[in-house]
């Protein structure tokens, strides 16, 4: 499974750390709490090293609990290959007033064409259980970051590690944590001396080596960057119209035992058509592609499975 | 099944050599036509464009008998019934001949009509080249297809020249080879055909230039190797990339060879650059499409 090194942690601008290893990927946990009618609690932007090589991270997802008018938010940015070396990396809230602290942390190991496992999932409540299940398999990291709102003792669930040292804000904490991954979703979980309001996100970090996701079905769209032409293969497309030298939009990916669209990924990906190949008596096209047009990098054999 | 492949398949004579007058339309073996052809698979790529086509075609015995004994080289395009340019075009490289119980298959793959040998005097620190000794009945045949061999340390220049000789003797027509599938019925014949894309054929003759005369860019490189070795190009489109090369070439590299190694550079900025062939017979030089995102 991934392995998760080199943690940081702040508020604002943090000193990062990342390791030389070809797998690897940074990523943020932001959690925090706005409780000015209005306020966002989320980040507007997380940057590596803005002053000099400014690249900015991607937002995979969070979830918010809403109460009364104050808002909780427990999200998770990425940034896939990031450049060894010690970094400033700098999370701008959305809105000045609100309180959040990140968490960073190297992940190394990672299947970094196709990083997670699902989208992120989110759980919230007043109680003293936060609890959220995270669709995983046996050779994923499970990453969880717990926004509580009150400053109260709290205990990492079985199995899960600590990532870091709790931060307290101005409402409430933040604590995260890290578990391996077990087939078909782990239970993050944490208890609390007393109840309040918590919101918890969690989401599973696949290894280098899992080739099961890379079977990729192509119910998605195919586009055509110099004539702007959207189509939906197997539906309306003719296989000898799929043209190499274009681009697929993936909006799902599954296991190589699942027949149906039942694992949809929402972070889509895009592939580059290296070769397109059909057949009379076969309405859809063979397809090979890579990412980010480098020769020779093959990562997946695209086949259709199930029913579009 | 409005997907499944129901156009037509165009067999023509070679477009370059020229050596007879051939034209026929064959519709899928669903319309109840006789000859037609059935099961047919294309493919295409980004490198190289059109790539492999391979089909089936049943008919009268005279007629799978001349496809077999005339075929190979032919023009094969493939049209949708939507009309358009052809989804399919190339060249046909391998007929076989299917009687069930025996087969034979012609290659073009294995075909050279012009050849000569690189070699060293005995002593001699310096590559020499043997007489070009082309077959001019193979050349009008089938278009020129160069072959260089290499046999190292030799006695005397004589050698080269007469192992050339007969070496092109051996080559320049295409050998029958015969199989026999144990278990298998006899039955009439039909014939398999395979084609390839033309860009295939890029790597039929040599590129040399001799002089070292500084540098110039891919695309000036990929021009004048393009125009003048590759015969089965009937148009380009370069597009300009300025990643420059030496302008020296003296290692009997294949046109085709020199194509795809400038296509691999890329050009100044790290793009990605693609060499491929598309409908009528044109070669294309450009940079591969760019990663954007997708309209919404």
């Amino acid at each position: 499974m991934p392995t998760e090194t080199n943690v940081a942690q702040g508020s604002g601008t943090v000193s990062v750390t990342i390791p030389a290893n070809p797998y690897r990927m940074l990523v943020c946990r932001s959690g925090g709490s706005a409780t000015t009618p209005g306020d966002e609690p989320s980040l507007s932007s997380c940057v590596l090293d803005p002053t000099g090589l400014n690249i900015p991270f991607t937002r995979l997802g969070g979830h918010y609990r809403v109460v009364s008018l104050s808002k909780t938010l427990s999200e998770m940015w990425y940034l896939l290959d990031p450049p060894p070396g010690t970094y400033n990396c700098v999370a701008t809230p959305t809105d000045a007033g609100t309180s959040v602290g990140q968490y960073y942390s190297t992940l190394i190991n990672v299947d970094t064409a196709n990083p997670f496992r699902s989208a992120i999932a989110g759980a919230d409540a007043s109680s003293d259980a936060p609890s959220v299940n995270a669709s995983s398999m046996p050779t994923d990291l499970v990453l969880d970051l717990l926004y509580f709102h009150t400053v109260t003792t709290l205990t990492v669930g079985a199995g899960q590690t600590l990532t870091g040292t709790e931060q307290h804000l101005t409402a409430g904490k933040i604590k995260a944590s890290y578990e391996s991954g077990a087939a078909p979703t782990v239970t993050m979980s944490w208890s609390s001396s007393a109840a309040n309001d918590w919101t918890l996100s969690a989401v599973s970090v696949i290894h280098k080596s899992d080739t099961r996701v890379r079977i990729v079905k192509y119910h998605t769209c195919i586009w055509d960057p110099e004539r702007r032409i959207v189509d939906q293969v197997g539906g309306f497309v003719k296989p000898w119209r799929v043209k190499p030298d274009n681009f697929c939009h993936f909006q799902g990916r599954e296991t190589p035992t699942a027949t149906e669209y039942s694992n949809l990924n929402d972070n889509p990906a895009i592939e580059y058509i290296e070769e397109v190949g059909w057949k009379s008596g076969v309405s859809i096209p063979t397809m090979r592609g890579n990412r980010n047009q480098l020769p020779d990098v093959r990562i997946a054999n695209l086949t259709k499975r199930g029913t579009l | 099944m409005a997907n499944i492949f129901t156009g037509t398949l165009e067999i023509s004579h070679d477009p370059i050599a020229l050596w007879e007058s051939y034209a026929i339309t064959l519709p899928p073996q669903e319309f109840l036509h006789s000859p037609s052809y059935i099961d047919i698979e294309g493919s295409e790529r980004a490198e190289d464009g059109f790539w492999r086509l391979k089909t089936r075609i049943d008919g009268p015995e005279k007629f799978i008998e001349e496809m077999f004994s005339n075929g190979l080289g032919r023009h094969v395009e493939a049209r949708d019934p939507d009309g358009g340019e052809p989804i399919w075009e190339g060249k046909l490289f391998k007929v076989t001949m299917d009687y069930g119980a025996e087969t034979i298959s012609k290659d073009l793959t294995d075909v050279f009509n012009a050849l000569w040998i690189r070699y060293r005097i005995t002593g001699s620190t310096t590559t020499a080249r043997s007489i070009v000794y082309p077959n001019a009945a193979s050349i009008a045949r089938y278009g020129r297809k160069e072959k260089v061999l290499n046999i190292g340390e030799i006695p005397h220049a004589g050698v080269a020249d007469q192992c050339a000789q007969i070496f092109l003797d051996m080559i320049q027509t295409p050998k029958p080879f015969p199989e026999h599938r144990e278990g298998q019925k006899m039955h009439s014949p039909f014939v398999t055909i395979e084609a390839r894309g033309y860009s295939e054929c890029w790597g039929w003759q040599m590129y040399n230039q001799t002089i070292n005369t500084g540098t110039y860019t891919t695309s000036e490189l990929i021009e004048d190797v393009v125009s003048s070795k590759c015969a089965y190009v009937k148009s380009y489109k370069i597009d300009a990339n300025s990643t420059s090369v030496q302008e020296e070439l003296d290692n009997d590299r294949d046109a085709g060879d020199l194509i795809r190694s400038c296509a691999k550079m890329g050009d100044p900025s790290g793009n990605r650059w693609l060499a491929r062939m598309e409908a009528g017979m044109a070669f294309r030089f450009k940079s591969a499409a760019p990663a954007t995102l997708p309209p919404t």
